[in-house]
């Protein structure tokens, strides 16, 4: 009995994989089938039930952003230990030079953060959570960071309902029960602009060389991430310290956001949208 | 020649397409590349800035690795499609709201027609199957 010889060359590999191609397609019709649907609306519903817990203060999650522009805007930022350097310009944040922050414990009346995403496609992503953060200048008020609080937005509708969340030592009302309280702790943001109206800050030291911020004399934040262009604090950096940093209206142009520890976001609501953001497609 | 070889190619793409769960795994593979996108930080600080940094890497490419399985091994396309499953669904805490919800449900759209993917009647049992229902 004679065997046919085997074409081992490319060609030869090329036609007998073609053919078992072109069989297996043939021999069955194969498809997507209708069971594909239930599976579907049972993952989206485990997303939809993941996505109330967070609302509902009942989830943590893990959110960083870096090496894209983000804004985030809230009607008053509670911090208590804070600690920030200088960090030299890195690729990372497109050769800027940006101020590292970090916070050990953070309480936010309303959040609103607007990111862009560099697609082919101009995309933005809105992120807001607690309360609404209106756009103080889209009313005609004359909001501006030397308006001092409890009444961040002057005559603006939203002035009483921020104002009944602090009380007059400048502090957040129940931070983990209030719903309209975005509360976190260990979060940490690289600024290339934040523009606020200081208020209550105490503790304050300005010049603290940059390696001991962190440090339990200062911030006793421990190991900062690894920021922009894995930056750590550095000796010779210019460091700021402040115990208590309470700021109303603050806006901040971001290279990256990162929360190292938990943080609920009651009422989060996530929209992508074409084309770039304003604070107005905050509210 | 050139009309040959786009003939070729058409030929072959639509074998490919018809012998493997194609579009499922295509919505995994995006929905994985989306994630990597939206979670892109340089390799080294994802490396050694922990789980915050290199959850996006790590769900992202998994979803992309088993998109590509399901593509190239079509009989492991049951283990495949659960496992993109359960990592869209992870997605969601992990990886920066599933890459702002898009990631995750893309996703699951896209295991779940990896799941659902295998025989189906052919058209012409379909038919005959329908006039003796009728005739019933």
């Amino acid at each position: 009995m004679q065997h046919k010889r085997r074409d081992l060359t490319l060609g030869g590999r090329y036609r007998r994989a073609r053919a078992r191609l072109l069989a297996d397609a043939a021999a069955r019709r194969r498809g997507t089938r209708r069971r594909a649907v239930p599976i579907a609306l049972g993952g989206t519903a485990m997303i939809g039930a993941m996505y109330g817990l967070v609302s509902a203060n009942l989830l943590a999650v893990n959110f960083t952003t870096m090496d894209s522009t983000a804004s985030i805007y809230t009607n008053y930022l509670e911090a208590q230990q804070a600690a920030g350097f200088m960090a030299p310009g890195t690729s990372t944040a497109g050769g800027q030079v940006v101020a590292e922050l970090g916070i050990k414990t953070l309480n936010l009346v309303g959040l609103c953060v607007i990111e862009q995403q560099s697609t082919p496609f101009a995309m933005s992503m809105v992120l807001t959570a607690g309360m609404p953060v209106p756009d103080p200048t889209a009313s005609g008020s004359s909001f501006d960071t030397s308006t001092p609080p409890p009444s961040p937005y002057g005559s603006s509708a939203a002035a009483g309902t921020v104002s009944a969340k602090i009380n007059a030592a400048g502090q957040v009302l129940n931070p983990t029960t209030d719903p309209d309280i975005v509360h976190g702790d260990y979060g940490y943001l690289n600024a290339q602009l934040l523009t606020a109206y200081g208020f209550q800050v105490a503790g304050l030291d300005l010049g603290v060389t940059a390696d001991q911020v962190n440090g339990p004399s200062y911030a006793g934040i421990g190991n900062w991430p690894t920021g922009s262009g894995g930056r750590t604090p550095t000796a010779g950096d210019f460091g700021i310290y402040a115990g208590q940093l309470n700021l109303s209206g603050t806006a901040a142009n971001t290279y990256g956001l990162n929360l190292q520890g938990s943080i609920s976001l009651p009422n989060l609501r996530i929209r992508v949208r074409p084309g770039s953001l304003t604070q107005a497609d905050c509210s | 020649m050139a009309m040959k070889a786009l003939h070729e190619a058409r030929v072959l793409f639509a074998a490919f397409r018809r012998s493997r769960p194609f579009w499922g795994g295509l919505w995994t593979i995006i929905a994985g590349a989306w994630i990597v996108k939206v979670m892109s930080f340089p390799i080294g600080i994802a490396l050694n800035g922990g789980w915050s940094y290199s959850a996006g890497y790590v769900v992202g490419g998994s979803l992309m690795v088993f998109g590509v399985i399901a593509w190239l091994a079509p009989n492991y396309r049951m283990l495949a499609g659960v496992v993109t499953f359960l990592l869209a669904i992870a997605a969601f805490p992990v990886a920066d709201l599933g890459g702002y919800l898009v990631g995750s449900l893309l996703g699951i759209v896209g295991s779940s027609m990896i799941i659902a993917w295998g025989d189906k009647p052919a058209r012409l049992e379909r038919g005959r199957r329908r006039k003796r229902t009728r005739a019933a």
